[in-house]
């Protein structure tokens, strides 16, 4: 690595400059000190109001803890509710009557329970709710 | 750089919490800030300004805006460096100020330039006068590097990082300011004292 402070001809880089530091007035702790805390005097309205936002966070964030618990229970009850009632409204689409609910009805199943061969007046009987009119002979 | 006992180091927060901190608004954590850094940043304005009260009111005003903007300073580490580029934007700020103020009081006509009054010639010491006057001469990067690295003693590296150069590059900067000062100097030395006083 090259130290340009130290004398290099190759390099002819030239060494500084002896009294340079008399550019730079030398000034006593208790100076530094001043600046500083005018610069912290002058930083206290900034520092006040960073002081007051963050008071104002953490209110709002103490308030919204116990209003979010309480929204989202609300939120959970209406979402039960609604679930219930959706399945109590739930309509289910009546299936069509088979063939043989149609034919097994009271009058039918009793005479297919007998052993004896069904009459005119039988069947009569048992087509009679199909508006079934018997035809004179 | 001090050195510092470990036992002390260890006791001391760092720049990441005192930052934290201060965005609660702690004012002692950035009075912390402010005492750890004043120096530093007062280097930093003056290498630009070359003018101990133009680098207070630098200093403090880039203090101001950095604590302003304090949410900004991603991550907090880097405060430092941080700091240091706003004060040096700010000393840049007011430089182009100073230099439009003394054009438009030249051309009123008025007296005042930045030529030192006969009072403030006599505080200052005359060399004071001719280092100040030879180093406004200089550039604006020729003035930082050979100020922060000659006088104020930061390492090519720590000026390479604040301006955003190669190490080479700073050197480079160095060598020319160095050469350039020197023969500025010898310009504005009183007869018979050439070539004695800047070896």
């Amino acid at each position: 690595m090259i130290d340009p402070n130290e004398h290099d001809d190759s390099l002819d880089f030239p060494a500084p400059v002896s009294e340079l530091s008399a550019a730079y007035p030398q000034r006593a702790s208790a100076e530094w000190d001043a600046l500083a805390a005018a610069i912290v005097k002058r930083a206290s309205p900034e520092l006040e109001r960073r002081r007051n936002e963050r008071g104002l966070v953490r209110s709002i964030l103490r308030l919204a803890r116990p209003v979010g618990a309480a929204a989202a229970a609300v939120l959970l009850l209406g979402a039960i509710g609604l679930a219930v009632t959706s399945d109590a409204e739930a309509t289910v689409p009546a299936a069509a009557p088979s063939f043989a609910e149609v034919v097994d009805r009271e009058p039918a199943s009793t005479l297919l329970a007998t052993d004896r061969p069904p009459s005119a007046n039988d069947l009569a009987s048992v087509l009679e709710d199909d508006s079934f009119t018997q035809v004179q002979p | 750089m001090k050195s510092r006992a470990p036992a002390l180091e260890a006791e001391e927060p760092s720049d990441a919490d005192l930052v934290v901190r201060a965005q609660g608004g702690e004012t002692g954590a950035f009075e912390s800030l402010v005492k750890r850094h004043i120096r530093a940043a007062h280097a930093v304005a003056f290498a630009v300004l070359a003018e101990q009260a133009d680098a207070d009111d630098a200093v403090q005003d880039g203090f101001l805006s950095a604590l302003q903007h304090l949410d900004s300073c991603s991550p907090a580490e880097k405060f430092r460096a941080w700091l240091l580029t706003i004060v040096r934007n700010r000393a840049f700020d007011m430089r182009r100020r100073n230099r439009v103020r003394s054009v438009d009081v030249l051309e009123e006509g008025t007296a005042r330039t930045n030529q030192p009054s006969p009072l403030e010639m006599a505080e200052r010491s005359e060399l004071s006068v001719r280092l100040q006057t030879a180093i406004e001469m200089l550039t604006d990067t020729q003035r930082e590097v050979l100020m922060m690295h000659d006088v104020q003693g930061w390492k090519h590296a720590e000026i390479a990082h604040l301006l955003g150069l190669a190490e080479s590059t700073v050197r480079v900067h160095l060598l020319h300011a160095r050469r350039r000062l020197r023969t500025l100097l010898l310009a504005v030395a009183p007869e018979g004292q050439q070539g004695e006083a800047f070896r």
